[in-house]
């Protein structure tokens, strides 16, 4: 079956041809918003609420675009959105899960429990890993999400999004840069 | 630019194994004796282990029930919505068919003693079939 035929299955609100639009795109946009809210309980959510939008709006959906960009951009803008409404509780749940790992120092060296303190380490470094990712521009951070979350090549990465293949090349080859000088700064720092 | 930093550059293509052969062999002789880039190398590893670990690779069947399970509470709102307005809708009808026969019943009511009282006062409207003209003129106490 082509994509026209699918979408026009899906605009007649046929269950199996939505269950199978769910399994052919679900890890795609479950990454994407893992790559943005850095968080599996949440994205698993907001996944899902993306493939709600996803059905309530295919009736609008014109074909403009290739139906795996036009839910690439739906998962992108809901994730954003995501990020700007919980912006205030996140930074309460950092600060508090920072004083949960303050406790959990005191325990740490008076039981020298390693593993806990393995688990302290790597809390930091995926927050650093995080923060990173977090800086880079929207383009860069979806691309390198795509590339380095779910597993497509440049080419797959470059029909997602709907652009040209330089086009993806020259954007996760900044990303990468970008974050390397990142995490490189970051260790520096730690070091000194 | 300095070794550590021509080799540093070229850390995330690296893990990834996306260099030559040849800059491959060179990265792994520069981190085999130099310290500080074989840290920064294995903390960037764990960095990108960490997405490794993390990524979704395999989705379970609960995902796509989750979604069906959202749609079918979405489409009872809906119903629920559409019956409240239509409820709604009806209810504004009721009031206001309601308070039309209030409106209607108490003009009817105020209507028929104004008629009550037009005949009871014997008012007409032609005076002179009550009194002719002559036993006006006639009543002494007029003048
Ligand atoms: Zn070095």
């Amino acid at each position: 079956m082509n994509e026209a035929d699918f979408i026009q299955r899906l605009k007649e609100h046929k269950q199996e041809a939505f269950g199978q639009l769910v399994k052919q795109y679900q890890k795609m946009v479950l990454n994407i918003c893992l790559g943005y809210v850095h968080n599996r309980d949440d994205a698993w959510d907001l996944a899902q609420d993306v493939f709600l939008e996803v059905h309530s709006k295919i009736d609008g959906f014109r074909s403009e675009s290739k139906l795996s960009t036009w839910i690439y951009k739906i998962a992108v803008h809901k994730s954003l959105n995501y990020i700007r409404d919980n912006k205030k509780t996140k930074t309460t749940l950092r600060f508090d899960q920072k004083g949960d790992n303050e406790v959990s120092v005191l325990n740490i060296r008076t039981s020298e429990n390693l593993q806990s303190d393995f688990k302290i380490e790597n809390d930091e470094r995926k927050k650093r890993l995080d923060s990173a990712i977090d800086s880079l521009p929207e383009n860069q951070r979806t691309a390198f999400v795509l590339n380095k979350f779910d597993d497509n090549s440049y080419k797959e990465v470059a029909d997602i999004m709907g652009l040209s293949l330089s086009s993806v090349e020259s954007l996760l080859f900044r990303a990468k840069q970008n974050l390397q000088k990142k995490l490189l700064e970051c260790y520096k720092n730690l070091n000194s | 630019m300095n070794s550590c930093e021509n080799i540093q550059n070229d850390f995330i293509p690296y893990i990834e194994e996306n260099l030559s052969e040849s800059r491959m062999m060179k990265i792994d002789g520069h981190l085999a004796t130099c310290s500080e880039c074989a840290g920064i190398m294995a903390e960037l590893q764990l960095s990108f282990q960490l997405i490794e670990d993390e990524k979704f690779t395999q989705v379970h069947d609960s995902f796509l029930a989750g979604i069906e399970d959202k749609i079918a509470g979405e489409n009872r709102r809906g119903i629920r919505i559409h019956f409240m307005k239509w409820l709604s809708y009806a209810a504004v009808i009721a009031i206001g068919l309601f308070a039309g026969y209030l409106i209607s019943n108490s003009l009817t009511r105020n209507f028929i003693p104004v008629q009550q009282q037009i005949s009871s006062d014997d008012f007409y409207w032609n005076d002179l079939e009550q009194e002719p003209i002559e036993s006006f003129f006639m009543n002494e106490n007029l003048f």
